[in-house]
């Protein structure tokens, strides 16, 4: 229990202050509603239109949600197919690549694996404590949006926005065992964010490729296929949650090699 | 059986030798002094003693079992403090405690109060905000709290001024006197192991030049500076086991060569303004007795 007390006291204003900032900006897309409803005419449409069917990375779904008035499109394409994946992308760069890396520019590696703790508890209790937080950053500031839809006297479709979250934690699970992988090969947690601001980018290039963009992470967390098909990609959910596992594994064979 | 035996212990970093050939055996309820000066190789030698680092070549045994890297229950018998004073800054000691705490089954809650009364620390403060001092206070406060069978420390007193060494030190003696810990002091101050180590080994440029018995140590010749109130009268000054060295008025440099408690005992019944021991470094023991050799 110790080391996860340790975890949850480094890592509570991290979390708090993503729980402030992602609400923020997930009532921030409420309150924009009526504004936008007066702003967007047919002749402001047809002109955007022709604007984003040049660029072939916004696909017709993404079209139509950024024009559909309708209440829980809306909300859907601006929060979970923009904000929330956007924001977490930044977000997990603070989370999860200075786990490790941090423990070692820091010099409190050696204070903490001189104690009777295991290398495997170490590591899974960062990468627990952390993970969840952040899950619960993306549940919170999602959820948040139902009594805001009372307040707006919509109906909020639950059962839309709960399956898009499931794509979008999976892709938040891996975005962060990447980081958290990469930390564990880094000795300074600027290098280790600078490192993981990298891959992410080099995770997202297949977004700017229509042949490939199904491939890209950031596409999947968009939960485009669910807005359009509402079918959910559990094959790739397994398989992100697999690479999760295997990269969390990676990252404690890494940390138990260490010698301070 | 010893509580610590290194066979041949040394560790290289590519080309550069850290440590070469390091044999010793720490008896159980000895207080050993690891001397040398820094970059001598103690800390390395102490990583590989708690399974921080591995050796290269050589094997560790504690407590009779050979151990290589971090053995979680040999660990639940070892209090470490570190070299390096990083803690988590931003706990407070009543934090850090309870972070600690549940990986000792021996941890004694009493006498973590009765340290913390007597290192005189906050409970509630930040860790960040305490001196040196205190945080080198926290990390032995750590390290005793669940009556460790034995004890590390890594120059402890690095880093802190005379007088908070001399406190630290002399909480230290207080603290493991009547104990039946085993302690191993390493440092680079003789003064400081002198108090407190039955025996100590010498390391110098990675290699370990010899191990005395402080017995034999304290019999080596000492020098002290004396300043008198008032001109000695020839003849004031002659007695056994004394010789002086320099003298100029007031002035004098003394060796003494036996009996030291004796010698100062009755040095004590002249008229001294000042006296103080000269400081010798520990090339000036150790070493010269090598190259006597």
């Amino acid at each position: 229990m110790g080391i996860l007390l340790k975890e949850w006291l480094e890592s509570r204003w991290r979390f708090f202050t993503g729980l402030i900032v992602f609400s923020f900006f997930s009532l921030l897309n409420v309150a924009l509603y009526p504004w936008l409803k007066t702003m967007i005419t047919p002749e402001f449409i047809s002109m955007m239109e022709s604007i984003l069917k040049q660029m072939p990375f916004v696909s017709p779904e993404q079209m139509q949600g950024a024009f559909n008035l309708n209440w829980n499109v809306y909300l859907y394409s601006s929060w979970i197919s923009k904000t929330l994946y956007q924001g977490m992308a930044i977000y997990l760069l603070f989370m999860a690549a200075p786990l490790l890396s941090s423990e070692e520019s820091r010099g409190t590696l050696e204070f903490l694996i001189a104690k009777p703790i295991s290398s495997f508890r170490i590591i899974t209790a960062k990468y627990s404590v952390n993970l969840i937080e952040t899950i619960i950053v993306a549940l919170f500031s999602t959820l948040i949006l139902y009594p805001a839809s009372l307040y707006m006297n919509e109906v909020f479709e639950f059962s839309l926005f709960f399956r898009g979250l499931i794509q979008s934690i999976a892709g938040i699970a891996f975005l962060f065992s990447v980081a958290f992988c990469i930390s564990s090969l880094c000795k300074d947690h600027v290098k280790a964010i600078a490192s993981s601001a990298l891959a992410y980018i080099a995770l997202s290039l297949p977004s700017y490729l229509p042949k490939y963009n199904h491939l890209s992470i950031f596409r999947f967390m968009q939960g485009i296929n669910i807005l359009s098909k509402e079918s959910i990609s559990w094959g790739t959910i397994s398989l992100l949650l697999a690479a999760s596992l295997i990269l969390m594994l990676i990252a404690n064979y890494i940390f138990q090699k260490k010698e301070v | 059986m010893p509580v610590i035996e290194l066979n041949s212990i040394s560790k290289h970093y590519g080309t550069t030798t850290a440590i070469e050939g390091i044999s010793f055996k720490v008896e159980e309820g000895s207080i050993f002094g690891f001397l040398g000066p820094n970059g001598a190789g103690k800390t390395t030698t102490i990583k590989i003693i708690m399974g921080l680092r591995k050796p290269s070549s050589g094997t560790i045994f504690l407590w009779g079992k050979e151990t290589t890297g971090r053995n979680i229950e040999l660990l639940k018998r070892i209090g470490y403090v570190p070299e390096n004073d990083s803690i988590y800054d931003t706990f407070s000691l009543f934090e850090l405690i309870n972070i600690v705490k549940p990986y000792y089954p021996t941890w004694d809650s009493k006498l973590e109060s009765v340290y913390q009364d007597k290192f005189e620390l906050p409970l509630k403060q930040k860790i960040g905000e305490f001196s040196l001092g205190m945080k080198r206070k926290v990390l032995l406060l750590l390290a005793l709290c669940f009556k460790p069978e034995l004890l590390i420390l890594d120059d402890p007193t690095l880093g802190l001024d005379p007088l908070t060494r001399y406190k630290f030190l002399q909480l230290l003696v207080d603290t493991v006197a009547g104990e039946k810990q085993t302690v191993f002091l390493s440092s680079h101050v003789l003064g400081e192991v002198e108090r407190v180590c039955d025996t100590i080994a010498f390391l110098k440029k990675g290699k370990l030049l010899d191990i005395k018995k402080m017995d034999e140590l304290k019999s080596e010749d000492k020098l002290f500076r004396i300043v008198f109130q008032r001109e000695l009268t020839p003849g004031e000054l002659t007695m056994p086991g004394l010789e002086i060295v320099e003298s100029k008025g007031k002035f004098f440099l003394i060796k003494i060569k036996q009996n030291t408690d004796v010698v100062l005992e009755k040095l004590q019944k002249l008229p001294i303004f000042v006296i103080e021991e000269q400081e010798m470094s520990l090339e000036d023991i150790f070493v010269n007795k090598m190259e006597d050799k």
